[in-house]
């Protein structure tokens, strides 16, 4: 068998031991996913009965709900609602992918990495395990705001009702433009999540889960405040993605800085792992 | 010779863990790593291993180069302080997943290898409901099943009764005699003596002496 054969093969079971290694937290996880998204879809109709209009009707209105975010901070009279629900759907997501990956190397995947030909199978096989998991938590999202259209009687389409953007205070979109916005946020918003955990994965390589955590949740919260391709919110929020004026220069641009993050958290976090200490639990060198 | 370091450090936090290591193990051979704790004694196997890179010096483990880091000795066993395998899975499922890594181990070796550490097949329970021995057995188990040339043994008596021991001693006789080269640490002298062609004493990362009972060592 081929060296690269081998590696595949190495990657392939890395992969195995994560899932088995792993399901249970990331199911639990999953489950608190859904009693967000169900209480965030909850939220939305009583936002819309309070301000008087309909709520949600579409599964495109409950899922671009779910991850509306808000438009960046600008320093007028009026008062700045921090998206609490997005901000915490964000820290969960992130919270999901950080401890297992610290806790395996220094158990079993002790024994899988010292099977692996090199540590880029383990460290490729992470990154796989995170996108997986912002997968399921993506699939989860979908669940929800498919099962809360069915209940609410809603259309099931990714259609965006006139109701719901004047409800996000976006009615100057129109319907079409609106939902063509829903698609590309839906397509880049799984990959922008990913860019963000691998991000973190990377940086807890570095100064461990704990530090890591409160630098996701410092450039989650500095993207709430600014607008900026590099920081993660305008591509992580449906209001920064419909509120842009869709040029496919500004796609390309978001496309790159994605792929940028991308590759620095994949590769950089390769280049890192392949020359890290592994210690185990124990580091008084005995 | 099967394992080659000349002139191994290894500084943690500006801590020197080990100091100018040179040492050579030939096949089929039992070398034995003894000293108080603190001495240096995981961390040379994890320098060995590929686990942790050194600061300096050359390591060539069955003629590769581990002294870049990042890569691992071709046929390698290892046991490095308490083993750890997945709660949820039995003892079979978890070498199972181990084995199917790199392919060479059949479900009959793995078996074997569970019998021979006195872990009987039969045994369906997960891992989380195992004692410290049990888990200490599988853990010997998962670093030989593959019948690898080169097995790390990191203190392998802890938790274990008399037969346990007894075990222990029974299995790196059957890796060398298949023609392994076996690594293992422990601060019990008596059952070093007993096992080891030849013993490094280590004192505060330094190799500081070797005895050897006279038994021919098999180049």
């Amino acid at each position: 068998m081929s060296h690269f054969a081998r590696s595949i093969r190495a990657l392939f079971c890395c992969i195995k031991a994560d899932l088995y290694g792993s399901w249970r937290t990331t199911c639990c996880y999953i489950g608190a996913a859904i009693i967000l998204f169900g209480l965030l879809a909850l939220s939305g109709w009583l936002q819309a009965a309070a301000d008087g209009i309909e709520g949600p009707k579409s599964f495109g209105d409950v899922i671009a709900y779910f991850f509306s975010g808000s438009k960046p901070f600008v320093f007028t009279r009026e008062r700045f609602e921090f998206p609490i629900g997005w901000f915490v759907m964000m820290m969960l997501v992130t919270h999901m992918t950080l401890w297992y990956p610290f806790r395996d190397i220094r158990g079993f995947g002790t024994l899988v990495l010292s099977r692996c030909y090199t540590r880029w199978s383990w460290w490729v096989g992470k990154c796989v395990w995170v996108a997986l998991c912002v997968l399921a938590f993506f699939a989860a999202a979908c669940i929800v705001a498919y099962i809360a259209v069915v209940f609410g009687g809603g259309a099931r389409n990714l259609a965006l009702s006139p109701s719901f953007l004047t409800m996000m205070d976006i009615s100057y979109i129109s319907p079409e433009q609106a939902q063509q916005s829903l698609s590309s946020f839906l397509v880049g918003a799984p990959f922008a999540v990913m860019g963000c955990c691998l991000v973190q994965l990377f940086v807890s390589l570095l100064f461990g889960p704990t530090i890591s955590y409160v630098f996701t949740s410092s450039m989650l919260t500095l993207s709430v405040l600014i607008g900026n391709p590099l920081l993660w919110g305008d591509h992580l929020m449906f209001l920064r993605v419909a509120s842009s004026d869709g040029a496919i220069a500004g796609s390309v641009v978001d496309a790159a800085v994605l792929l940028l993050w991308l590759t620095i958290a994949c590769v950089g976090g390769g280049i890192v792992f392949s020359r890290t200490d592994l210690m185990g639990g124990d580091s008084s060198g005995d | 010779m099967v394992i080659e370091l000349e002139g191994v450090s290894k500084s943690l936090k500006g801590r020197t863990v080990l100091d100018e290591i040179t040492l050579t193990c030939p096949s089929r051979a039992v070398v034995g790593l003894w000293g108080p704790n603190g001495s240096g004694k995981t961390m040379l196997m994890r320098v060995i291993s590929g686990l942790v890179k050194a600061s300096s010096g050359s390591v060539c483990v069955e003629g590769r180069d581990l002294t870049r880091g990042g890569v691992f000795p071709p046929s390698l066993g290892v046991m490095i302080e308490s083993p750890a395998f997945l709660d949820h899975r039995t003892g079979f499922d978890n070498l199972r997943l181990l084995a199917a890594i790199r392919g060479t181990a059949s479900d009959a070796d793995l078996a074997q290898a569970l019998e021979s550490v006195g872990l009987p097949l039969q045994d369906r329970r997960k891992f989380r409901a195992y004692s410290l021995g049990m888990r200490q057995r599988l853990g010997l188990a998962a670093a030989t099943m593959e019948s690898p040339h080169l097995v790390l043994l990191d203190e392998p008596t802890n938790a274990l009764d008399v037969s346990g021991v007894e075990m222990v001693r029974a299995l790196v006789e059957k890796q060398r005699d298949e023609g392994a080269t076996v690594v293992l640490s422990s601060h019990d002298k008596a059952f070093l003596e007993s096992v080891a062609n030849v013993v490094w004493m280590m004192e505060e990362g330094r190799i500081v002496g070797r005895w050897n009972h006279g038994k021919e060592l098999c180049v």
